[in-house]
C-alpha cells in the first residue's frame, strides 16, 4: 500500500508511544500538519481499522477525542515506516520543519 | 456573570449545529472543534476551522458518493463546493421568481449579469467535476456530461420568467450527477467503457493535503 508523506509523518507520530492515546491538536503540532489535512488522515486510518479512538470525559476538563493505534495498524504503520522508500519520503518533510 | 469570548461562542453554536449531521460525521466535527479551543492566535484558529469545514464537507460528498472518506480530497472538495453553489444557486432563483412574479420591476441588468457570474462560476466547477468523471467513467461519458452542462448553463440566459421552466433546466444536470453517482450506472459503464481513464488509485495513496 502506497502511502502520503504526511500519512507517514501521522504514523510515526502515533508509533512514538504506541500504546499512549493522543489527541488532534497534539498531534497537528507534533506533526505540523493543520486540521484539514490531519483529520481525513484519521477518519481514514479509522475506517481501515489501523486506528481506534475514544471520548474521554474528565471532570474539571473538557471532553476530548483520543487516538491510537490498533495492533494491525502497529505492525502495518512499522511496516510502512520503516521501508526504505517511505525514509526517502520523509526526510523531505523532516527537513522542512513538518515533524517538530 | 463570566461573559463569553467570540470564539468561545462561536465554537459552541457551530458544536450544537453539528448534532445536523449524520452522527458520524457529527463526532469527527464535534472532535474538531473541540481541539479549536486550544488553538492560539486568530489566523492559526481560522485555518483550524476551515480546515474542520472542508473535512466535513468531504465526509458529506464522501457519504453520498459513497466512496471512502477523503479518497479524492480536491474532486471531492470542488463537487461539495459545487453542489453547495448549485442549490444556493436554486434557491435563490426560485425564490427571485416568486418575487419577480409579485413585483415584476425587481427585474432587471443586474440580476442578468449576477446570474452569468454565476453561471460561469458553475462553469468552472463543472470543469473539475468532468476531470472526476473523465477518471471515474471514462472520456466519451465525461465528454457527454460535460456538454450537457454547458448547454445547460446557456440555457441559464436569466430571461425565462417561467419557475417551473428554470426548475426543470436546473434539474437535468442535477439529474445527470444522480444518475452517475449511482454505483450500479458506475458499474455498468465502466464494463461498457473501453477508453476509461485511470483506475482509482488505492484510497490511501491520496492524503489530504
Amino acid at each position: 500500500m502506497r502511502l502520503t508523506a504526511q500519512t507517514l509523518l501521522v504514523l510515526a507520530a502515533l508509533l512514538g508511544d504506541p500504546g499512549e492515546w493522543r489527541y488532534g491538536y497534539d498531534l497537528s503540532r507534533e506533526t505540523g500538519l493543520k486540521s484539514g489535512c490531519l483529520y481525513p488522515i484519521l477518519i481514514r486510518l479509522n475506517e481501515r481499522g489501523w486506528l481506534q479512538s475514544k471520548w474521554r470525559h474528565d471532570e474539571n476538563q473538557k471532553p476530548r477525542h483520543m487516538y491510537r493505534l490498533t495492533a494491525l495498524g502497529q505492525r502495518m504503520g512499522r511496516q510502512t515506516v520503516n521501508s526504505p522508500k517511505a525514509l526517502a519520503r520523509l526526510k523531505p518533510v523532516a527537513e522542512q520543519g513538518g515533524m517538530a | 456573570m463570566k461573559k463569553l469570548g467570540l470564539r468561545t461562542r462561536l465554537l459552541r453554536t457551530l458544536t450544537t449545529a453539528t448534532r445536523l449531521l449524520p452522527s458520524d460525521i457529527s463526532d469527527w466535527t464535534k472532535a474538531m472543534l473541540l481541539e479549536a479551543d486550544d488553538v492560539s492566535g486568530t489566523g492559526e484558529f481560522v485555518s483550524w476551522i476551515s480546515g474542520t469545514f472542508t473535512t466535513a464537507c468531504r465526509m458529506l460528498v464522501s457519504n453520498t458518493f459513497r466512496q471512502p472518506t477523503a479518497a479524492r480530497p480536491l474532486e471531492l472538495t470542488l463537487s461539495a463546493l459545487y453542489l453547495g453553489g448549485f442549490a444556493s444557486f436554486v434557491a435563490v432563483r426560485v425564490s427571485f421568481e416568486i418575487l419577480t412574479f409579485r413585483i415584476p420591476s425587481l427585474w432587471g441588468h443586474a440580476w442578468i449579469s449576477a446570474c452569468w457570474c454565476l453561471a460561469l462560476a458553475l462553469a468552472s466547477f463543472s470543469v473539475a467535476i468532468a476531470t472526476w468523471f473523465r477518471r471515474s467513467y471514462g472520456r466519451r461519458l465525461a465528454i457527454a456530461y460535460a456538454a450537457v452542462q454547458i448547454v445547460a448553463v446557456i440555457a441559464m440566459d436569466g430571461r425565462t420568467q417561467n419557475a417551473l421552466a428554470i426548475l426543470l433546466k436546473l434539474s437535468t444536470p442535477t439529474a445527470i450527477i444522480a444518475a452517475m453517482c449511482s454505483p450500479r450506472v458506475k458499474t455498468a459503464f465502466r464494463n461498457r467503457s473501453n477508453d476509461s481513464g485511470p483506475d482509482l488509485p488505492a484510497p490511501l495513496s491520496q492524503s489530504g493535503s
